[in-house]
């Protein structure tokens, strides 16, 4: 048998199918390129008929796909974070889950309240640095002379009720709010809609509301207590308007009311 | 030489056109080209899942935690208030009264087990009582103690009274004291033996205040219940608009929630008889069982042979067992079309007559109570732990731009003859399908 041209055939064969499938995954990006801009004006044209309107290119183009996440409350997840920012390798948490020694003291209670006391010299960015050294995901959203904003991050999207303020103090910083930590545990909610049918079903409501203009929309999460357990993370968009600022459960297109 | 170096790289080439060709299969077939692709993620991913590893999911880790969510979304108080050095905060939102109960149910499922001496008190006692530092949950309706501390984890708890309606813990004398208020009746305490620091810590997260009870107010005293809450500036509330989601049976939405109705009462809306009487109402039928729906969105449910059967008066386990079921079921029916209002339990209680478990619901919004003509939202009758009858409006009630005047707190109480024994705002319909706030008294 010669070989040769039988891999010879088997290339020439490889490549076409690969062409192929190439060619057809072209096909079917641009396919859901279309479908979404036409979805997109639809939409953007159904609001419009609403009296609300809405900017095309504010819309999320992708669906991030999430569910209702749970991050289960753990105490070593705890320990390493404040190992790192009280600067001890051997701490442990003392009495009522307090960790403490000379260089401050950290509460993490379930539900992510934080509470902390951070002694010594550290101007804003090696404060910074050191709380992103901790595994606690924070994004700075403002500064002042004596204060930082942060809006806690999961998954690089921001948890809308959960945000910190730090404060310098004259001895150190001074740190409380309410953080995202833990094992993240997946539930059987289904996966978030797309955010087209999400706006659709809760025009009604905007529109009785007052609302004549949505400004952004943002992909987000709305974090939640369980009891014993720990948080619950809701998938959420949220839709700055004129009339106010709403969120959308992203699984089942509700309105969450968020403090 | 030559040629064993054109014989490697055809292999080679062989080889990577290969790898090509399945990731470019896989991505068509898993990748997020295409809608169905999802679908076959998640089924392959649970096969391998099973087969190699364990699935990192809440219900391995924590079974029955999706019950227990539906379960508090409806258990949760209505509204809740924090007293600490600073003053009283009173949370109205739904969502914060939920959220400060998740974090203090730790704490109240250990003072309920460890409820010791109790003892009746008087007006004095329960004034004094609420000038502690303490958390205090107002459920509006008659919540059956015995099923709240099994949902919350709470053991030992025979000592508790049965229904009621708030439910507060209070640092007095460095020790926490658990009193409970029912709706008709005597406040309630009990001795526990929790320490209060978890609670002292909690309560100084909150504010300077913005509230105080009835009996701080020398007018209010006079007329309002103790306990009543008066805001430091009462939101304006404001107007509900009522719209029924079957005016039109044709339009893909309605079709969507009847659909999600009928499968949440264990119809296949596909394969379900149904027709429809000379006044629209739509019938469906499966095996006994009649679903019946009005264009008005009234709906009711019957299942006779539950119906004929009469159960004895279930334990606290089924009686939780009951409830899960009913938030389940009520969550699926509603949640996709109720609007701004969320459901609550207005009383669950046995009727030993008809031999049924039977729960009312509630519907509340912004902490405003709505009133209905039936004087529930939706009522569910069990016999055992059977779903047997089922009564509620299928609409939609949405909260408008438009917000009522109505007249301060102070000013209320000062216009009732007497002392009330109930005083709070409620939402009522008028003949426009609006739900407007007024003041509603019961002495």
């Amino acid at each position: 048998m010669d070989w040769n041209k039988a891999k010879n055939l088997i290339i020439f064969l490889l490549v076409l199918v690969n062409v192929f499938l190439l060619g057809n995954m072209a096909y079917l990006a641009y396919k859901k390129e279309a479908a979404s801009r036409t979805a997109v004006t639809e939409l953007t044209a159904y609001l419009a008929s609403r009296g609300i309107t809405l900017d095309e290119d504010t819309v999320p183009r992708e669906n991030p796909g999430r569910t209702v996440l749970v991050l289960e409350y753990e105490e070593k997840l705890n320990t390493a974070a404040a190992r790192v920012l009280l600067e001890d390798s051997a701490l442990s948490a003392g009495e009522n889950g307090v960790y403490s020694n000379g260089a401050g003291e950290i509460s993490l209670k379930p539900g992510g309240y934080v509470e902390a006391r951070l002694a010594g010299e550290m101007d804003a960015k090696e404060f910074l640095r050191l709380l992103a050294k901790s595994g606690i995901n924070l994004r700075d959203t403002g500064e002042t002379a004596d204060t930082i904003q942060f809006q806690a991050v999961f998954e690089e999207l921001p948890v809308f009720n959960c945000t910190v303020t730090a404060g310098r103090e004259e001895q150190g910083w001074n740190l409380s709010g309410r953080i995202c930590m833990g094992n993240a545990l997946r539930t059987d909610s289904g996966a978030e809609r797309d955010i087209e049918g999400l706006l659709v079903g809760v025009t009604q409501r905007l529109a009785l509301r007052g609302t004549t203009q949505i400004y952004q929309i943002e992909a987000g999460w709305v974090a939640g207590s369980i009891s014993n357990v720990g948080l619950r993370l809701t998938p959420v968009y949220k839709l700055t308007a004129d009339s106010d600022d709403y969120y959308i459960n992203a699984v089942d297109g509700t309105l969450l009311s968020v403090e | 030489m030559r040629e064993k170096i054109k014989k490697n790289s055809k292999n080679g080439v062989i080889l990577l056109l290969l790898i090509l060709l399945l990731v470019l299969t896989y991505l068509t077939w898993f990748g997020d080209m295409q809608p169905g692709n999802a679908q076959r993620r998640q089924v392959i991913g649970e096969l391998f899942g099973g087969l190699f590893w364990k699935e990192n999911t809440v219900e391995n880790v924590y079974p029955g935690y999706e019950e227990y969510d539906y379960t508090m979304s409806i258990l949760s108080p209505v509204r809740a208030a924090v007293r600490n050095d600073a003053g009283l905060t009173l949370l109205t939102g739904r969502e914060e009264a939920r959220e400060l109960f998740e974090r203090v149910s730790a704490v109240l499922a250990s003072a309920m087990d460890s409820a010791g001496r109790v003892e009746t008190l008087t007006a004095y006692q329960w004034r004094e009582l609420l000038s502690e530092n303490l958390v205090f949950f107002d459920f509006e309706g008659e919540m059956p103690l015995d099923m709240l501390a099994a949902v919350i984890g709470s053991t030992e708890n025979a000592m508790l009274e049965h229904q009621v309606r708030d439910i507060v813990l209070a640092i007095q004398q460095d020790t926490l004291t658990l009193a409970v208020m029912s709706k008709n009746g005597a406040p309630t305490a009990y001795t526990t033996a929790v320490p209060p620091a978890e609670l002292i810590s909690l309560a100084g997260e909150f504010g300077s205040g913005n509230a105080h009870f009835a009996f701080e107010d020398q007018t209010a005293a006079v007329h309002l219940p103790a306990e009543f809450i008066i805001p430091a500036n009462r939101e304006k509330p404001a107007v509900i608009r009522k719209s029924s989601t079957f005016a039109d049976y044709t339009s893909t939405s309605s079709e969507r929630i009847i659909n999600a109705v009928l499968e949440s009462f264990g119809y296949n809306p596909y394969t379900t008889g149904s027709y429809i009487e000379s006044d629209d109402t739509r019938v469906y039928v499966e095996e006994l069982s009649t679903l019946r729906l009005s264009p008005d969105g009234s709906l009711s449910y019957y299942a006779p042979d539950s119906e004929k059967m009469r159960s004895p008066a279930p334990n606290s386990e089924e009686r939780s067992a009951i409830i899960m079921d009913a938030a389940v079921m009520l969550d699926s029916v509603a949640s996709d079309y109720i609007g701004d209002v969320t459901l609550y339990i207005q009383r669950a209680y046995y009727d030993a007559e008809a031999g049924r478990y039977v729960i009312l619901f509630g519907c509340v919004a912004d902490g405003i109570v709505l009133s209905f003509p039936d004087g529930y939202f939706a009522r569910l009758e069990y016999a055992g732990t059977t779903l047997a009858s089922a009564h509620l409006t299928i609409a939609s009630y949405i909260l408008t731009a438009q917000h009522d005047i109505i007249l301060p707190d102070s000013q209320a109480a000062a216009l009732v003859d007497g002392k009330c024994t109930l005083f709070e705002l409620r939402y009522v319909e008028n003949q426009n399908g609006e739900y407007r706030a007024n003041w509603y008294c019961i002495k």
